[in-house]
């Protein structure tokens, strides 16, 4: 019983693989994430970190030259060191906003969705409330009220985010314990917290995954946006969306500053959107057309 | 119908409610007290003391919650701004309407334009016509909206100069921030279109109106497409809150004297009554937006209209 059950998941495991590696686009996007992977953990080697600030006054503006791939600032700093590091703000925004709301939202969520009931009501209509402000305008509240920072840019995004995740985990958990499987642990008398943990969220997991990619380049986005309004990162911090407001005031003068920021944003946002329609496609195949 | 248009709006209350308690304490986090942002730094801290105890800022948080919730209820009285002393909810709707103009605006031709060309997508799925929109559609959802904005000023006002950068002096000032939020919501309206539609098509009811010989024109367009529009309209009304976002962001961009301008303004100020004021506003308007394409999905789905109707009869 136990070998047929683990021969059955490596079976479906290499035909998800399958399915996955033959999806272009999720290949597109698995090498667009590496890139800005590789951007943020190897940002030492590929630029010097002091070129970051450095400032040249005798090269303001430049357009991309050898010397200064992606061109320079208002400032003549090297915008190819600020693109390179600021993958890292990006990155480290997007997974952790995204985690972290997957940790309180799922958890929302999944005792919501289980124990139903006056839980799930309150919950629910908590969430309901939180949900009816736009996403932007309540990060936006936050970061007024507590000040534009990187922690506060993250905490802000997180808590904008949490409600749409418990609502999406609430509604697969609704499907999953639905099935015969949990109610033959329920019958056999197994703990609320052991048919949750054991049976329900793995079962349950293809969906949240997927949703928690997507939200990746939703944060990524989004803390891009506020940056650019000048809600998140302070400059002189190298972040996409930062460097994108800067670049705003020289449009005439250094179009170049637009271009490059802008293209890691989609790189980034893409990258991870298309992995998350790929994990779609490859964990059930009935969604695909 | 009109027992679920009740329910619904007398719902709204306590939603509406909550809304303000949760805006008004995430403002309330708000390290600085009114009565130093008003006189500045250069005042005595028995003045300040004095105006915050006028202001009632010296009250505990729960009865200035209930205060202020009683000015709104009872006077429509939203505060009055830190900054120039003005009342904020005046002030804030002279600001509203190019934020609700740019809003709509983008609202109806991304509806327009996403709907249409996902049907047109999933009817020849695969063909030319469809990769290259859904390579599109891929691209323009993962693109930041103001970095689309951008591009637009440089390319159609900086370069070609057909379109003005800034302002809202004529009607062509809002074709470049229209645009700009039309790509990425009209993106995400297609795609959902175009699942939507393969699903259905795939149906057996659709089979059958081919077999009883109705032409494939009518049964994409009546059969298919009421069934697919469904959760299209939904997420329509989902979208207008990314685009009332997305619009306080374009408005930055254009220079247009939106209510996004206007809270950005106050926000660096922490003149707190008007950001609250800003962010309730466009707050119950995403709501009510909601609250009508609920109503509208109520009114076109039978089996909504059916629950309620056997409701009555009971």
């Amino acid at each position: 019983m136990k070998m047929n059950k683990k021969a059955r998941a490596i079976k479906k495991n290499a035909g998800f693989w399958y399915r996955f590696t033959r999806n272009k686009s999720a290949i597109i996007g698995l090498v667009a994430v590496s890139i800005v992977v590789f951007a943020a953990v190897f940002a030492n080697l590929i630029a010097p970190s002091e070129d970051v600030l450095k400032q040249d006054y005798s090269a303001i503006m430049q357009p991309p030259s050898k010397e200064h791939l992606f061109g320079t600032d208002q400032l003549g700093r090297d915008l190819f060191a600020r693109v390179i590091y600021g993958s890292r703000y990006s990155l480290v925004i997007g997974v952790t906003t995204s985690l972290v709301a997957l940790l309180i939202g799922g958890t929302l969520g999944s005792v919501a969705g289980y124990f139903g009931g006056a839980i799930d009501n309150i919950i629910m209509r908590i969430l309901d409330v939180v949900i009816s402000i736009p996403a932007v305008l309540l990060a936006l509240a936050i970061v007024s009220a507590l000040g534009a920072s990187l922690v506060n840019l993250m905490l802000a995004l997180t808590v904008a985010l949490v409600p749409g995740v418990a609502r999406l985990v609430r509604s697969v958990i609704l499907t999953v314990a639905e099935e015969d499987y949990v109610e033959a642990a329920k019958a056999y008398g197994a703990s609320n917290f052991r048919i949750l943990l054991r049976y329900i969220v793995p079962n349950a997991m293809g969906t949240i995954i997927i949703s928690t990619t997507i939200n990746i380049s939703y944060m990524i986005l989004s803390a891009a946006g506020l940056s650019f309004i000048g809600m998140g990162i302070q400059p002189p911090d190298p972040e996409w969306g930062a460097l994108l407001g800067d670049a705003k005031n020289y449009m005439r003068q250094a179009p170049h500053m637009l271009i490059f920021p802008g293209l890691f944003i989609l790189l980034a946002a893409l990258g991870f959107s298309l992995i998350g329609d790929g994990l779609r496609d490859a964990l059930d195949p009935r969604l695909k057309d | 119908m009109i027992r679920f248009i009740g329910k619904r709006l007398l719902l709204s209350i306590p939603v509406l409610l909550g809304v303000v308690f949760i805006v008004f304490a995430i403002m309330s986090l708000t390290p600085a007290d009114p009565g130093s942002l008003i006189l500045g730094i250069r005042a005595t801290p028995e003045a300040v003391a004095k105006l915050n105890h006028e202001l009632g800022f010296d009250k505990p948080f729960f009865e200035r919650f209930f205060l202020y919730i009683k000015d709104i209820v009872l006077h429509f009285d939203f505060g009055v701004s830190y900054m120039n002393r003005k009342p904020c909810l005046q002030e804030a709707l002279s600001y509203f309407p190019v934020t609700l103009q740019i809003a709509a605006l983008s609202m109806f031709f991304s509806t327009v334009i996403g709907v249409s060309l996902g049907v047109f997508a999933a009817v020849k799925q695969y063909s030319l016509f469809d990769t290259f929109f859904s390579v599109m559609a891929m691209l323009f959802a993962a693109i930041p909206g103001f970095w689309v904005g951008m591009m637009l000023i440089l390319i159609f006002s900086l370069t070609l100069g057909l379109l003005p950068p800034s302002g809202v002096a004529s009607w062509d000032c809002y074709i470049l921030p229209t645009a700009t939020l039309v790509f990425g919501s009209s993106a995400e309206l297609f795609r959902l279109t175009r699942a939507q539609m393969l699903e259905e098509i795939r149906q057996d009811y659709t089979r059958t109106a081919l077999a009883k010989g109705a032409p494939n024109r009518v049964m994409i367009w009546r059969h298919a497409l009421k069934n697919a529009l469904l959760p299209v309209i939904t997420s329509i009304g989902n979208s207008f809150g990314g685009l009332l976002g997305g619009a306080i962001i374009v408005e930055t961009i254009f220079g247009m004297p939106g209510i996004g301008t206007y809270m950005l303004k106050h926000i660096l100020a922490k003149d707190v009554p008007v950001v609250m004021t800003c962010t309730l506003i466009l707050a119950a308007m995403f709501y009510f937006i909601i609250l009508l394409v609920d109503i509208a999905y109520a009114l076109i789905d039978p089996r909504i209209r059916a629950q309620y109707a056997r409701k009555r009869g009971v």
